[in-house]
């Protein structure tokens, strides 16, 4: 926890393999830690899950040869490595999944572009009416000239 | 790795919120630590998962550390967190330092300029009070 220092933790793990109480002092340390971290806890939301579903999903994919899930040396889960910068700490995987996030923004966008197409619509309906309703009254209007022709 | 899930989901986004202080960033750290730990597989011992978790978050965000000053602020944006908030403002520092920061006794004793024993005593204090609450 930052308490000892690296002398100090290898003296105590050499101590844990050779003396059962302090294997089992340390074990009551690692309750204790666990217990406190338990008061300390909230509730995360419950989207969460969902989240890290889909990324073990994605991964699952795209590491299919062998249904190895782990690369030979994973230096986020060893521990005795010193932190590498946080640039570093990315490998570029291209996903397969096949769904797509994006930024909330977009629903406004994409509403917009639904009430747009309504509008343009109800003209396109409205402009079809009036031209059919135009043709009508120009061959109503062709037609009683022809009959005014013929009466002469 | 759903029962992993309900049983220390809480604990870990409890214990990231405090070092980050923002939901929504505490959230994206929990799930890239799970998905990690998942894609981690059996590589992990089964017996102290909790720590491992933690070990596993404070590697996550090393780079949080840096970029943020330490608990300077903790007095007042511990109101959340009964434990720590009941403290003296002495025991918060260190337990926060230690516990949420990754900062070792011996980088404590030369920040405050104190002798590394007075700060590990701290950190004991810290640690009993918070186990005398839970007891009660």
């Amino acid at each position: 926890m930052g308490a000892a220092s690296e002398s100090e933790a290898n003296e105590v793990l050499r101590y844990k393999a050779l003396y059962p109480e302090v294997k089992d002092a340390l074990k009551g340390l690692e309750i204790d830690m666990e217990l406190i971290a338990e008061e300390m806890a909230i509730t995360p939301p419950p989207d969460i899950w969902n989240r890290i579903s889909d990324n073990i999903d994605g991964l699952i994919k795209t590491e299919p040869q062998a249904l190895r899930m782990v690369p030979e040396h994973d230096e986020f889960f060893d521990f005795t490595s010193a932190p590498k910068p946080a640039g570093e700490k990315y490998i570029e995987v291209e996903s397969s999944n096949t769904y797509m996030r994006i930024h909330k923004a977009w629903q406004w966008v994409f509403a917009a572009v639904f009430v747009l197409g309504k509008i343009f619509l109800g003209f396109a309906i409205y402009y079809y009416l009036e031209n059919r309703q135009a043709k009508e009254q120009i061959q109503d209007l062709k037609a009683q000239v022809k009959e005014l022709k013929i009466s002469r | 790795m759903v029962s992993l899930y309900d049983r220390y989901a809480g604990m870990l986004f409890g214990y990231i919120f405090e070092v980050v202080k923002d939901r929504k960033l505490a959230e994206e750290y929990t799930a890239e630590v799970f998905t990690r730990f998942a894609q981690a597989g059996d590589q992990h011992a089964i017996d102290n998962v909790w720590l491992q978790l933690q070990q596993a978050a404070k590697k996550q965000l090393s780079g949080f550390y840096q970029s943020v000053a330490l608990c300077e602020d903790y007095s007042v944006n511990y109101s959340q967190n009964s434990h720590v908030s009941q403290m003296s403002a002495e025991q918060r520092n260190i337990f926060c330092a230690v516990y949420y920061h990754g900062k070792t006794t011996a980088q404590l004793a030369a920040q405050f300029n104190k002798q590394e024993s007075e700060i590990r005593k701290t950190l004991r204090e810290a640690l009993a009070f918070i186990k005398q609450r839970r007891e009660r």
